[in-house]
């Protein structure tokens, strides 16, 4: 059996325009179906996306932040005394002439080193190897005009360069 | 709180120029059909239409404040539409929107003779529409979608009500006579 046509259009039919209107109307919106909502998902994720965006830059700025105030404090703490009048570094205080009575007492002194290899470079066109060694110092005086302790930790670094032979 | 249902496109424009989504939300809802006709006109394709509905949206929300009359922000929005879907009509169409396409419409409906004869309707119709220059097809994709006035077409097509009326009459005409061709032929 032949299946009716129901989206027929009568050629000379009065209602040919209704059925047109109909079938347009039908075939819009069965084709544009599936595409409604998805410009609004699309928004929203956009939305999502960058406010994770933002999250991640200000927790960026956040921890540089952070490391410029604490390398701030470290540099404020290691930097050397330059005021007008008084010696520049720290063990200069010891050894300057003092009075027997307020002049501080060296009770002890350690330190450690480390070397390491940087491997070769050069130097005035010459090959050298490397080497760099750092020296951490840790000093302690007694004062006893005040009864203070003083302990002070010299952080130092050489560079130790060692020419080689080109053959 | 504020309702956005009942807001006037203007103050949701304003809204959204302060970078308030939700207003936003409530344009893409208010405006997302029109978007829809205006890409279909342009691009003859309901994937495509969506991905330049879509592109078209995120560019708008960027660049609001471009935007010199927000109560212009429908026919603004359609500028943008139809740009991107004359972009995207010159791009490659990818196989995979064929796939998807046909998998949903074939989800659709569950009677298959049913579906192959709206299918076939389909295929002529968009023959008939393939026939007609793209502001007589938008035209009338904007009346039988979205139900729009002429004076509404005019507005979002930038041409007066008398040429939109000109447009759907002679469209009407020419895709009637096309159907009756191809349907009962």
């Amino acid at each position: 059996m032949k299946k009716k046509n129901k989206n027929k259009i009568e050629p000379e039919s009065p209602q040919a325009m209704a059925q047109l209107d109909a079938i347009l109307s039908e075939h819009f919106r069965g084709a544009l179906a599936g595409q409604s909502g998805r410009a609004l998902a699309a928004f929203r994720s956009e939305i999502q996306h960058t406010r994770r965006r933002r999250i991640g830059w200000s927790a960026f700025m956040a921890v540089a932040a952070g490391m410029m105030i604490a390398w701030g404090v470290m540099a404020a703490l290691t930097r050397p005394n330059n005021k007008p009048g008084q010696p520049a570094h720290p063990m200069e205080v010891a050894k300057a002439p003092e009075t027997p009575k307020t002049a501080p007492m060296m009770v002890q002194s350690a330190s450690w080193s480390r070397m390491m290899d940087d491997g070769m470079t050069m130097v005035n066109n010459q090959p050298a190897r490397q080497l760099r060694r750092t020296i951490l110092q840790e000093v302690e005086y007694y004062d006893p005009a005040t009864k203070a302790t003083v302990r002070m930790m010299i952080p130092r670094e050489q560079i130790i360069l060692i020419g080689v032979k080109a053959d | 709180m504020t309702s956005y249902g009942e807001l006037a496109v203007d103050q949701l424009v304003a809204h959204a120029r302060r970078g308030d989504a939700r207003a936003f939300e409530a344009l893409i809802s208010r405006h997302e059909r029109l978007a829809l006709g205006v890409a279909y006109g342009v691009l003859q394709d309901a994937q495509l239409a969506g991905d330049a509905v879509q592109e078209a949206f995120l560019k708008a929300w960027k660049r609001l404040a471009d935007l010199t009359q927000p109560g212009s922000f429908p026919s603004w929005l359609c500028g943008i539409v139809r740009n991107l879907s004359v972009d995207q009509k010159r791009r490659k169409r990818l196989a995979t929107c064929e796939l998807e396409e046909a998998r949903r419409e074939t989800a659709k409906s569950s009677d298959p003779a049913d579906e192959l004869h709206r299918r076939e309707t389909g295929v002529r119709v968009n023959e008939a529409l393939a026939t007609l220059d793209e502001l007589t097809r938008s035209a009338l994709i904007l009346r039988y979608y979205e139900n729009l006035s002429s004076r509404e077409i005019a507005s979002v097509l930038g041409t007066t009500s008398a040429a939109v009326d000109m447009r759907l009459m002679r469209g009407r005409q020419a895709m009637k006579d096309k159907l009756t061709v191809e349907l009962c032929g």
